[in-house]
């Protein structure tokens, strides 16, 4: 009986031993996750991607259309196309981001059987898949415009490369935010759409900020979306200089939504983590 | 052995406000523990607690032994997953072996091609059963019972006992059962969880003992 309740302890490991062992368990069940929700989102059928690779065909040829009736030349370089493809892609980056990343706790609460799974692998699961599809989806298309020609490389990569990852952890902040609000406020995934419509327009899909009134410019001053935009055009039309560009502006936005969404997760881990 | 320190626990059902455990520091050590209470007293809660798929509202519960899921609980399966994806799901996370872990799965579960579709086109006995297999199929230091419910034939069950035996020379259990018989087949020590506290004996008798008189308290009580 005695030697039945003797604590079965293990001796303690050095420091090192454990961070590796911690930094492989995480790594294991991210890749786990990330297997699972890759299933879960494209399905089993070719069509689940392909929808995914056919969608913002649609959406670029109606802006490129509608923007070609209004004005004949694109504000800037020489395809209507291409003007759109720099606001759209970008933004599509941190539009998928923030909004997949919303349900991960909601979704999963049946992980909760397994306690190893936690809340923060399943967001870190979600934006990796998010930042592999958009690298599929935005490579595929820039082919695609090189093939026919047009532009395909930004003028300065390693500035685009930049961009992109403000504009990741931008997403990735806002979307563990999302993921802690859409357990508090059920009605959240229904009103941060309306965000995302007013982001989209004003991010500078069929303008510059710098061709606006200056009042105008004020206001779009504020929202990070517009920067990351104009960053990523300034970063892929050669010698294009924007005098509206605060890439700083954007990278803060990312920091401080990225530690407050982090911070939420950990102070309200215990009401959010309820099974149902 | 796990180590509750401080930790509060309450639920909300309907109207009613329900205190689990208030304050409690307790420690159960790596033995066969029947946890008993009278319904609604939050034995479920405490064994999802202990398994760690719900947290307690204050204080801290430390493992330092692997602990199962509840056995046989089917919720963490994902509906439009097959039964093979949902189990290599369970074997990247814990680290087993997928092809150990299906060969016994596919033998044990008697699933036949079902294994190969989605959870969703499952009846609950066939989500039991893989469920079962499954919690048998990953070793661990403690295995969780929320009452032991028959599943599946009878052969079946003879297979879960059969197999259950072979665990507890290297496992212990933890169950709450409302039968005598069961928890004396099983445990050897007891807690009664009552008050917010949970009280445990050195041996099952006492246990036993302790909550017959709980029984009769609350049978004195008008309703």
């Amino acid at each position: 009986m005695t030697d039945e309740t003797q604590f079965r302890k293990a001796p303690l490991r050095p420091f090192q031993e454990r961070l590796a062992a911690a930094i492989a368990l995480q790594q294991r069940i991210i890749v786990a996750l990330f297997i699972r929700e890759t299933r879960t989102r494209f399905g089993y059928s070719m069509l689940g991607y392909g929808w995914v690779l056919l969608e913002p065909a649609f959406n670029l040829i109606v802006w490129a259309v509608l923007f070609n009736m209004l004005e004949r030349h694109p504000p800037l370089g020489a395809s209507m196309f291409i003007f759109v493809a720099t606001a759209f892609f970008p933004f599509k980056l941190f539009r998928n981001m923030s909004a997949q990343l919303m349900p991960s706790i909601t979704a999963n609460r049946s992980l909760l059987s397994f306690p190893i799974v936690h809340n923060l692998d399943v967001i870190m699961a979600r934006a990796l898949l998010e930042v592999i599809t958009f690298i599929a989806v935005t490579g595929f298309y820039f082919s695609l415009f090189g093939i026919f020609g047009l532009q395909a490389v930004p003028a300065q990569p390693i500035e685009a490369m930049l961009c992109l990852s403000a504009i990741g952890l931008f997403g990735f902040g806002m979307g563990t935010i999302n993921a802690v609000l859409a357990c508090l406020l059920p009605s959240w995934p229904r009103i941060y759409p309306w965000y995302l419509r007013v982001s989209y327009v004003s991010s500078g899909i069929f303008f510059l900020p710098s061709h606006l009134p200056p009042a105008a410019q004020d206001i779009l001053w504020y929202l990070p979306m517009t920067h990351a935009v104009e960053w990523f055009r300034v970063a892929f039309y050669d010698g294009y200089e924007s005098t509206f560009l605060n890439t700083t502006y954007l990278v803060a936005w990312g920091a401080l939504l990225t530690f407050v969404g982090l911070a939420l997760e950990r102070l309200l881990r215990r009401s959010i983590s309820i099974a149902k | 052995m796990i180590r509750f320190r401080n930790v509060s626990k309450s639920y909300r059902a309907g109207t009613s406000h329900k205190q689990i455990l208030t304050d409690a520091t307790f420690t159960l050590p790596w033995r066969n523990i029947a946890i008993l209470g009278v319904n609604g007293a939050g034995k479920s809660t405490l064994i999802r607690m202990l398994a760690g798929s719900e947290l307690p509202d204050d204080g801290d519960i430390r493992r330092d032994v692997s602990v199962s899921w509840p056995l046989g609980f089917d919720g963490g399966f994902h509906g439009s997953l097959s039964g093979i994806e949902n189990l290599r799901f369970i074997c990247r996370i814990y680290d087993r072996d997928m092809e150990e872990v299906s060969n016994f799965v596919a033998e044990f579960a008697e699933l036949g091609r079902y294994l190969y579709m989605p959870i969703k086109t499952y009846s609950s006995g066939m989500r039991a059963r893989l469920a079962f297999a499954l919690s048998m199929a990953i070793d661990f230091d403690c295995y969780l019972i929320d009452e032991l419910t028959a599943v599946g034939d009878a052969r079946f069950q003879e297979r879960c006992a059969r197999e259950f035996g072979r665990k507890r020379e290297q496992s212990r259990i933890i169950m709450v059962s409302h039968s005598e018989s069961t928890v004396r087949e099983y445990c050897d020590m007891g807690g009664v969880l009552i008050d917010g506290r949970l009280d445990l004996y050195d041996d099952l008798d006492s246990a036993i003992l302790a909550y017959r008189e709980v029984l009769m308290t609350v049978q004195e009580l008008p309703e």
